[in-house]
């Protein structure tokens, strides 16, 4: 026993200590925040997309807790037990490595990322199709069956949509089927933007000149707010105004069929459908 | 000059440099082009009068196009913030001096959102998918387009050999222009932005918009509804 040390505290082990104290809070806290407060983690479950990561989301959340758990037990029980008590004792011996500690350190950072890569390729792989993240022209994650293709088309300042299955026709307000995969084509007319749905768990930059693609299948009917996720001017911050609606397949059917009304002048003048647009002239002097 | 005045008339400068831009960035912030309210037309309806010009003509940017709004006692006023009536029906005339441009996104020349999908160029009223039948959206000059209320409606330009073209605003009704009336229905209050999607000044392109394109008091603006 160094002559520094505590004669009351000699033959305390600190280390199971608060792996004890860790254990029982962690056992407290995990259940309640598994059960009460993971469920309604953003983005929440409107589309499999939105579940997938929700999904994800809660299992991280519930994996992060007893590591936090343990940085602050650690703290709080440095603080009170190690804390200073006026008796001016030096410096502890300088601490030079400690295998048992490394060891397991390495083991449990390996087990965390051999379960969260196989897992988080599974989702992207497998139910998630992309987990609504965009797969560029040629997606490697892709739905089982035919999708519905819809274009996604990014211009300063507002989205516009175009649907190729009923003859290419543009529209200012994105409308989706539910419970159907839909397969959005995102591009932009200008400079970048990026076409975000939080509430159905889609992100993909629109890049002129880039066919970038995204799955969602919406699970329920409801209006879901679209916003530009990249700085693409002055106005961008403006950029929201016109959101999404998931709607039954009837209900679509005749919305489609109202827009393509409307559309039948304007089809003429639209070019014809592609995945990417280049503008003529590419810019326009003084 | 000693080492204390030295560096106290570096710190004077510096303050004095701080000082110009905070007051520079406050105006700029400050700064916002009045807010016109709609004026009572034929039969007490909520009539906005607006009228565009490729150019200006006078203040620091008289080369750029911009809109105008009449106030009730008939002038005009440069601004594009407007306040409409919440839940109404506003006519909306638009006296339109500017020439063809053209579309970069011909969608836009679809009016959408009006009243009965209705839009009467000069004397012509058309409705739903005939009005691109008769006008091409490779003749507007620009648009009113507010997003967040799905209207959006294309104003048809002046021929570019027309005579008598204004050079300068207000511009009055002898100068070569078309007139555009349609009604639109305003929701509940809120503030709206509304822009022009023609790509009416320099850039509006591939590299995106710029100049009056994006500047509020020209190319676009805000419609208050209250």
């Amino acid at each position: 026993m160094s002559p520094d040390a505590d004669p009351g505290r000699a033959d305390i082990s600190h280390g199971r200590r608060i792996f004890f104290i860790w254990l029982v809070v962690t056992a407290i806290v995990t259940p309640p925040v598994a059960l009460f407060v993971a469920p309604y983690l953003p983005p929440g479950d409107a589309s499999v997309q939105a579940n997938n990561q929700q999904m994800i989301n809660n299992i991280l959340l519930v994996m992060v807790i007893p590591i936090i758990l343990g940085v602050v037990v650690y703290v709080f029980y440095s603080l009170v037990v190690f804390r200073d008590r006026g008796d001016d004792r030096p410096d502890s011996p300088v601490l030079r490595g400690n295998r048992r500690v490394t060891v397991w350190w390495i083991i449990g950072t390996c087990l965390i990322v051999a379960f969260v890569v196989p897992y988080g390729t599974w989702q992207w792989m497998g139910p998630g199709v992309g987990s609504g993240s965009a797969q560029g022209p040629k997606p490697i994650a892709t739905p089982p069956g035919k999708a519905l293709e819809v274009q996604v088309i990014g211009q300063q300042w507002q989205f516009t949509y175009r649907y190729p299955s009923f003859g290419g026709i543009e529209t200012q307000e994105l409308v989706l089927p539910e419970d159907q995969y839909v397969e959005l084509h995102v591009t932009s007319l200008d400079v970048n933007h990026s076409f975000w749905a939080v509430g159905l768990a889609l992100k993909a930059d629109a890049v002129n000149g880039a066919d970038n693609v995204v799955f969602v299948k919406a699970t329920r009917p409801g209006d879901f707010k679209i916003r530009c996720a990249e700085l693409c001017g002055l106005w961008h911050g403006q950029m929201y105004q016109n959101d999404a609606r998931v709607v039954p397949e009837a209900e679509f059917q005749t919305w489609i069929k109202q827009q393509a009304e409307l559309n039948e002048g304007l089809l003429q003048y639209l070019p014809p459908y592609a995945h990417i647009y280049y503008p003529q002239p590419f810019y326009r002097g003084d | 000059m000693g080492t204390k005045a030295r560096g106290g008339l570096v710190l004077l400068i510096f303050a004095l440099l701080i000082g110009t831009f905070g007051v520079y960035v406050a105006a700029f912030a400050r700064h916002r082009p009045p807010s016109v309210s709609v004026v009572a037309g034929e039969d007490g309806v909520p009539t906005l009068v607006l009228q565009t010009v490729g150019s200006l003509g006078f203040g620091e940017k008289p080369d750029w196009p911009s809109y105008l709004v009449q106030r009730s006692d008939g002038s005009w006023e440069q601004t594009t913030v407007f306040t409409l009536p919440a839940n109404s029906i506003v006519h909306v005339k638009v006296l339109q001096y500017d020439t063809q441009t053209g579309l970069r996104n011909n969608f836009f020349g679809q009016p959408q959102g009006l009243v009965d999908g209705a839009i009467t160029i000069d004397t012509e009223t058309v409705t739903g998918s005939d009005i691109v039948k008769t006008f091409s959206p490779d003749l507007a000059a620009h648009t009113f387009t507010v997003p967040g209320l799905e209207v959006s409606v294309p104003l048809v330009g002046v021929a570019n050999d027309a005579p008598n073209q204004c050079t300068v605003a207000p511009c009055d009704e002898t100068n070569a222009h078309r007139t555009i009336e349609f009604d639109i229905k305003t929701g509940e209050p809120g503030r709206f932005r509304w822009q022009c999607f023609v790509p009416c000044a320099p850039g509006g392109f591939l590299y995106g918009n710029g100049g009056p394109m994006q500047t509020v008091g020209f190319m676009d603006g805000f419609v208050d509804v209250a």
